[in-house]
């Protein structure tokens, strides 16, 4: 579980990361370039549409092809925004696709005006030029009187409303064409004059109408909302991916945030190994060196035990021969042993005999404590209570006690669950340790305490040196546990009663732990694991 | 160096900006007419299919009829008779106009019901033939010709879109260039003989230009149909035209304005094919729609140069369309 974690939470983070990647892009970028392209198009479409309608109203159009090309481009340019248009979403989308819509009519009106355009224009060019040619022929021949004045009338009638368009200059050219009208019943030669006017005055109005419709800003006005609604819908869309690229931005954030946490757990998990691995080659160091020592341990112990044996034999020696070499200095003046003079010797011997004596316990107890290091043996297995095994240790110590602290606590937990393992030694481990923390103490009014504890989470039960002393110094805390390392050569210490209690407590399947701050003391833990019967057996009693 | 700029350049840029207002001099004085170009581009993989297409009577129900029925492109494009006749055998309310040339106007049918070539044809298919187009598919699917030519060039084989879209393209590649009138119109001032010629000035003096003009000579706008006198014929049922489409009032009896290329081989005429002669033809145009009675000399000259548009298919001239009934 462990292992597939961060592997799931990487490609979790990295999936985010490509999702929000797609999401970040502008929307719809080809889509909006071709309708914009449509859109400009249609504009230019538009334009030539205008221009052609107004030069067929100037009669100067030839004919009427460009016009219907420009209709066509237009409905596919319509066409085009509409198909492309579908493909857009969201709010600002409908918005698009309704002025497309509004668009489309103006268009389609516009379409439809341009075809009236071009069929009531073409009538009106025609009926402009039967009139003028009308005009001319009656002109030249007529001139009996109210004819004459008659077509003169219309003639500046139609000439007048041609310019102007005015509703009186309309009105004028109307009553003129209906008296021409009138008359052409008797003169039937001025009937084209009539109609053709007639049809002039009709046409003009539609087209001119027609031309303004068609050359109005209404569709301009389409165009111009639909362009601003494609800004607007591109904006919109630009915020959108911006939003999403700030969460592109944050997730990369936490991936490298996750990343540089796997990193640190590494070098962490890294360090541990490393420590461990140096706990490995220490321990087979310890194992090497005990090997080593209890082979030397036996050696010096057998010459020792002679040496031992002959300095008692060689004090009572010295006891009796005393007494033969007073004799002999009462009766002769003065003699020397080793050239010193025997008055002198007699004191000295005796106390080069205890010396000796004194170096040979001396290094048998040195051997004794590197045996117990090298090969403490297993003893007997027992079940125990530390607090009677504390007790006991504390009992052995009372003297030294009193001697160094005003101060000694004592604290024992109820109920301890039992240990199993060799008692004496636990008490060896108690009796360092307390000698230790007393012995670290500069003056009497600086406290010892023990304690005694039970961790439920770690199935162990546990005890606390705590002293006011002196401290260890940084750079000893790893060493303790080495043979003959001592801080206390001066006072005679081995530098070996750390290491006897780390070797105990090992084999105790125990954990040894000192804390310490230089100038305000140290504090000894040791816990030893219990065994689950002894737990049950300890919840029995505490649930009565 | 100085002389070669003054003596050789400065003429000659005066020439050519002489040359070039001359060029749109002449371009301003241009005719309202114009020829037919005498290629057209067009896929012709995409036309060939049209054209079996055009040809096969597998588009209409009873496997009778085909587009060429009543387009026939060697009776000019068109069956000859005043009104087309469905499938069924009814007639039909209009006359048949010819398909060459389709794709020069704007818009199609007397009515202007269908603005591009596809929606012509698929309005037909199943307005006129009344066949529906899964059918129409499913009886060219059983064709492996048409499938594997199809497949070959069209993205996505035969569908109806593709269908409509061979059979534009044949529509688009059946021009007929190359009359002797755009011959004249490409400066070859002697290929019109002096009446024919003075026939085009009468044409363009009478006003009848100004419907049919541009590249089809009509075929780009409607127009009322009667301007000076009601034209409804008491015979048929009245058309009404353009305003079944649209609704608006000033489209009745409004028809799409036709084209006259061909129109010599083309009769009969009108939308409801009632007039079979031509030279009663344009003299009914310039009554009705000029409000003149045209001279008979002018008329005739008229229909001479009316002849000089008749034009040529595979390069061969269009033959008259003899008025016959079908069997």
């Amino acid at each position: 579980m462990i292992k597939g974690r961060p592997f799931a939470i990487v490609a979790g983070l990295v999936l985010l990361l490509t999702y929000l990647f797609i999401e970040s892009r502008p929307p719809d970028h080809g889509v909006r370039a071709l309708m914009q392209q449509a859109l400009q198009n249609m504009q230019l479409h538009e334009a030539e549409l205008n221009r052609d309608v107004l030069m067929a109203r100037a009669g100067l159009l030839r004919n009427y092809d460009s016009l219907g090309r420009s209709a066509r481009e237009l409905a596919d340019d319509v066409e085009t925004l509409k198909v492309q248009s579908t493909v857009l979403s969201g709010k600002k989308a409908g918005v698009i696709r309704n002025e497309i819509a509004a668009l489309s009519a103006g268009i389609q009106n516009k379409l439809t005006w341009v075809e009236y355009l071009k069929s009531d224009n073409a009538l009106l060019r025609n009926s402009v030029a039967y009139f003028n040619q009308s005009m001319r022929s009656v002109g030249v021949e007529g001139n009996t009187g109210r004819r004459s004045i008659e077509v003169a009338k219309l003639s500046h009638a139609m000439l007048q409303f041609v310019q102007s368009q005015e509703p009186g200059a309309k009105k004028e050219a109307q009553a003129a064409l209906t008296r021409i009208s009138a008359l052409s019943k008797e003169q039937p030669d001025l009937k084209p004059l009539a109609v053709h006017g007639q049809v002039v005055v009709k046409m003009l109005a539609s087209v001119d109408a027609l031309l303004a419709h068609v050359v109005s800003p209404s569709t301009g006005d389409h165009e111009e909302a639909l362009q601003h609604a494609m800004l607007a819908y591109a904006a919109e869309g630009e915020r959108r991916a911006q939003g999403f690229r700030l969460l592109l931005y944050l997730v990369a954030l936490v991936l490298l945030a996750y990343v540089l946490h796997l990193i640190a757990r590494l070098r962490a998990r890294a360090r541990e190994l490393r420590r461990k691995e140096m706990q490995l080659i220490q321990a087979n160091k310890m194992t090497s060196l005990g090997t080593l020592v209890s082979s030397i341990a036996h050696e010096i112990n057998n010459p020792n035990q002679i040496v031992l044996m002959n300095s008692g034999v060689l004090a009572s020696a010295w006891t009796d021969a005393a007494v033969v070499l007073d004799n002999v200095r009462n009766d002769q003046a003065q003699f020397s042993l080793a050239a010193i003079p025997y008055c002198e010797m007699r004191e000295t011997i005796p106390q080069l005999i205890q010396e000796i004596e004194d170096g040979a316990r001396r290094i048998e107890r040195i051997v004794s404590d590197l045996k117990t290091f090298a090969r403490p043996g297993r003893g007997i297995q027992e079940r125990f209570h530390l607090n009677d095994v504390v007790q006991r240790a504390l009992r052995l110590l009372t003297h030294l006690v009193h001697k160094k602290t005003d101060d000694f606590q004592l604290r024992l937990a109820d109920n301890l669950p039992y240990l199993e393992g060799n008692s004496q030694q636990i008490e060896q481990v108690i009796v360092n340790l307390v000698i230790n923390a007393l012995e670290a103490l500069p003056d009497r009014r600086r406290s010892v305490t023990v304690t005694t504890y039970f961790d439920a989470t770690r199935r162990a039960v546990g005890l606390d040196v705590q002293d006011d002393g002196v401290g260890i110094a940084e750079e000893h805390l790893s060493r303790l546990g080495e043979p003959f390392f001592t801080t206390k050569e001066a006072t005679g210490g081995t530098g070996l009663g750390l290491a006897i209690t780390t070797t105990l407590i090992r084999m105790h399947n125990g954990r040894l732990d000192f804390v310490s701050t230089p100038g305000k003391g140290t504090r000894a833990r040791i816990e030893l694991p219990c065994h689950e019967q002894a737990l049950e057996f300890v919840k029995l009693e505490r649930d009565g | 160096m100085r002389r070669f700029w003054v003596h050789v350049l400065i003429p000659v840029t005066i020439a050519g900006s002489l040359a070039f207002l001359q060029r749109t001099g002449v371009a301003q004085t241009e005719e309202p007419i114009r020829p037919i170009p005498p290629k057209v581009g067009f896929d012709s993989d995409r036309a060939a299919i049209g054209e079996r297409l055009f040809h096969d009577v597998r588009l209409s129900p009873g496997r009778q009829e085909s587009c060429a029925s009543c387009h026939p492109l060697d009776h000019g494009g068109m069956d000859g008779l005043p009104v087309a006749m469905r499938p069924d055998g009814s007639s039909h309310l209009r006359n048949t106009p010819t398909v060459f040339n389709a794709a020069l106007n704007t818009t199609y049918n007397w009515d202007g019901v269908a603005h591009t070539l596809e929606s012509h044809a698929d309005r037909i298919i199943r307005k006129l033939m009344k066949i529906s187009w899964n059918e129409v598919i499913a009886r060219l699917r059983s064709d492996s010709d048409y499938t594997s030519a199809f497949r070959a060039f069209y993205k996505d084989g035969l569908t109806r879109a593709n269908i409509l879209d061979a059979l534009a393209t044949f529509e688009r590649s059946i021009i007929t260039p190359n009359c002797r009138f755009d011959r004249f119109l490409r400066g070859q001032q002697d290929t019109l003989t002096e009446r024919e010629a003075r026939g085009y000035q009468l044409f363009k003096r009478y006003g009848c230009i100004t419907c049919h003009q541009g590249i089809n000579v009509g075929g780009n706008l409607y127009q009322k149909f009667g301007v000076f006198k009601d034209m409804a014929s008491h015979k048929a049922p009245i058309d009404l035209g353009r305003i079944r489409i649209t609704n608006v009032p000033r489209d009745e009896e409004v028809f799409r304005v036709p084209s006259l290329r061909n129109v010599a081989v083309t009769a009969p005429y009108f939308h409801d094919g009632r007039e079979p002669d031509l030279t009663k033809a344009v003299e009914t145009m310039a009554k009705v729609q000029l409000g003149k009675a045209l001279p008979h000399e002018h008329a005739d000259l008229i229909v001479e140069f009316l002849r000089t548009l008749t034009g040529e298919f595979r390069g061969a001239l269009l033959p008259a369309c003899t008025m016959e009934v079908r069997p």
